[in-house]
């Protein structure tokens, strides 16, 4: 439907043709995409609009008597809910070519903000033919909204876990690995002091005691990571939605609700996504997830998982040589 | 004295939060390079208390303490760039860890001794403490809703006048703040100076119209007094 049957009088939506562009790194807006301001590094960003009115907007937003001398003004208005700003600046220009030259504050703005070309009603009148307004300030015709991006965008994140190696102090020396409950995401901190344990873990042999060992104890470390990672997330979304109402996963921290997007089809098979999350989310909710989530399905889909039988089995092999 | 003013490095939620008020160290916090004096809004928070001594703060006197706590805590933080006092982590740092009893006194009345089944028997509690970044979330963060509202309201000329009026009632308050509109300041003065006197449903009323009224009108391009009369139509 055309945005202009939304309104009680005659607009132009999408008329004016809008360009914006970047002069101190000769950026400009392309079709798609947003313009990324943040690569502009002084701490004043100038921003460089231009705009075109062709005659038809005139014509269509005001009745003939005020054709001649068209009460309006086009501005530029910028709107960012992420920086709680909203303001306007007004083009200058001959009633086809505007243009306006823009000095924003870095520090004044956070995220993304939408720029959009604007006419806007100049002065009241109550005494127009129907279908035109005469109301102060309406919108009478206006551009497509184009983006800035003033911080670079955060890539999407894919992993759910870092892992590193430290030498671990005195009291921890016995310990192969700690894992660290931090945010944005968790932390699996290998011992560099433990013997033996950098070079086995990094060893490329292919036969012998060694991957053997590497493998083993690889999945004694991801069973315990994976046991605590799935428990304590299970946990906080117990203690999340409203009271006897369905558990809440936009209250998990964000690496959380990976966990379960990762595990969901391990924690119950042979079920659609949908349905395993509605599983999840029920047995939450009913509080009987300690047993049947914690004690039962959290091992049986790591092991599942992780093939834990086929690493037993493997050493077997290993130790019959 | 100023100090070092810190962040969370994820926004906080309510499992979180749980854990952060039984253990401040459950989660990481980084500084963010800028220093404010929080030494007068603690010293407020101090007096308010003790004024207050053992009992608990009655529902009907805890909206005093934002008018209390209004300057102080707008006049540590105004020099901040607003890139920070748009950040929900910092305010969620703010409210959890250094200004915590606030927000306690504030919306509970006390400090419980088991803070975990407070805010687990009054979910409303939660929101006070953290908060998405939306105007909801701004509105409704103990902290947040205090500066924002100054920020949009204080001059030189009249001072704390309207910020304090409009904290006088929660429910105008989140009329206003809780609607687009208020990211424009002329609106949100237009709105209380026409407003002030009028009854509930007369303010609820006006300002849905005037949120309907940004369909059509560039709010940004009219004065508070094109504005006022707007409201009055």
């Amino acid at each position: 439907m055309p945005v202009e049957v939304l309104y009680p009088y005659r607009t132009a939506a999408e008329m004016i043709l809008l360009h914006l562009d970047i002069p101190e790194r000769e950026s400009s807006q392309d079709k798609e995409q947003i313009l990324p301001i943040y690569l502009c590094k002084s701490s004043t960003i100038t921003i460089r609009a231009s705009a075109i009115v062709p005659n038809q907007v005139w014509q269509k937003v005001f009745c003939v008597s005020e054709q001649p001398n068209p009460p309006a003004t086009l501005w530029l208005v910028v709107q960012s809910l992420e920086s709680r700003l909203r303001k306007a600046y007004e083009f200058e220009g001959d009633q086809q070519i505007f243009e306006l030259i823009v000095d924003l504050d870095r520090d004044e703005w956070a995220g993304n903000a939408e720029f959009q070309a604007v006419l806007v009603r100049s002065k009241l009148n109550k005494d127009l033919p129907a279908g035109y307004t005469g109301d102060l300030g309406a919108r009478l015709a206006w551009s497509r909204t184009l983006s800035g991006a003033f911080e670079e965008p955060v890539p999407e994140q894919k992993d759910i876990i870092k892992i590193e190696w430290k030498k671990f102090e005195e009291n921890q020396r016995s310990q192969l690995f700690m894992l660290e409950h931090s945010a944005p995401l968790p932390k699996l901190w290998l011992n560099a002091n433990a013997e033996g344990l950098y070079d086995i873990l990094n060893s490329r042999a292919t036969r012998g005691w060694n991957p053997a060992i590497a493998e083993h104890t690889g999945y004694l470390i991801a069973h315990q990571v994976w046991t605590s990672l799935l428990a304590s997330t299970i946990s906080h979304l117990a203690e999340t939605g409203q009271p006897d109402g369905q558990p809440d996963t936009t209250e998990l921290l964000e690496w959380e609700r990976m966990v379960l997007h990762d595990w969901i089809e391990a924690l119950f098979p042979n079920q659609p996504r949908e349905e395993a999350f509605k599983l999840l989310l029920d047995s939450v909710r009913h509080h009987y997830f300690r047993e049947n989530l914690l004690v039962s399905r959290i091992p049986q889909a790591i092991q599942t998982r992780l093939r834990t039988a086929s690493g037993f089995q493997h050493l077997v092999r290993e130790a019959g040589k | 004295m100023v100090q070092e003013l810190r962040r969370f490095t994820v926004p906080i939620t309510r499992p979180w939060l749980y854990r952060l008020i039984e253990n401040p160290d459950s989660l990481p916090v980084e500084t963010l390079d800028k220093l404010a004096d929080l030494e007068g809004i603690q010293s407020k928070i101090s007096q308010l208390i003790d004024e207050n001594g053992d009992k608990a703060l009655p529902a009907g006197q805890r909206s005093l303490w934002d008018r209390e706590l209004i300057q102080p805590l707008y006049e540590a933080l105004r020099n901040l760039p607003r890139k920070t006092l748009v950040d929900m982590r910092f305010w969620h740092w703010l409210c959890i860890l250094p200004l915590q009893d606030f927000v306690w006194y504030r919306w509970h009345g006390y400090i419980p001794e088991h803070p975990r089944r407070a805010l687990s028997e009054h979910h409303a509690l939660v929101v006070r403490f953290t908060g998405t970044p939306t105007l909801n979330g701004f509105s409704r963060n103990a902290l947040s809703r205090l500066y924002w509202c100054a920020s949009t309201l204080y001059s030189e000329n009249e001072g704390f006048y309207w910020v304090e009026l409009a904290l006088q009632n929660q429910d105008l308050y989140q009329a206003i703040f809780e609607r687009k509109f208020s990211l424009y300041p002329p609106a949100v003065k237009a709105c209380l100076k026409e407003l002030k006197d009028r009854t509930e449903t007369e303010r609820r009323e006006a300002t849905r119209r005037l949120n309907h009224h940004l369909t059509t009108i560039v709010l940004e391009t009219l004065s508070e007094d094109d504005i006022r009369q707007l409201i009055n139509l």
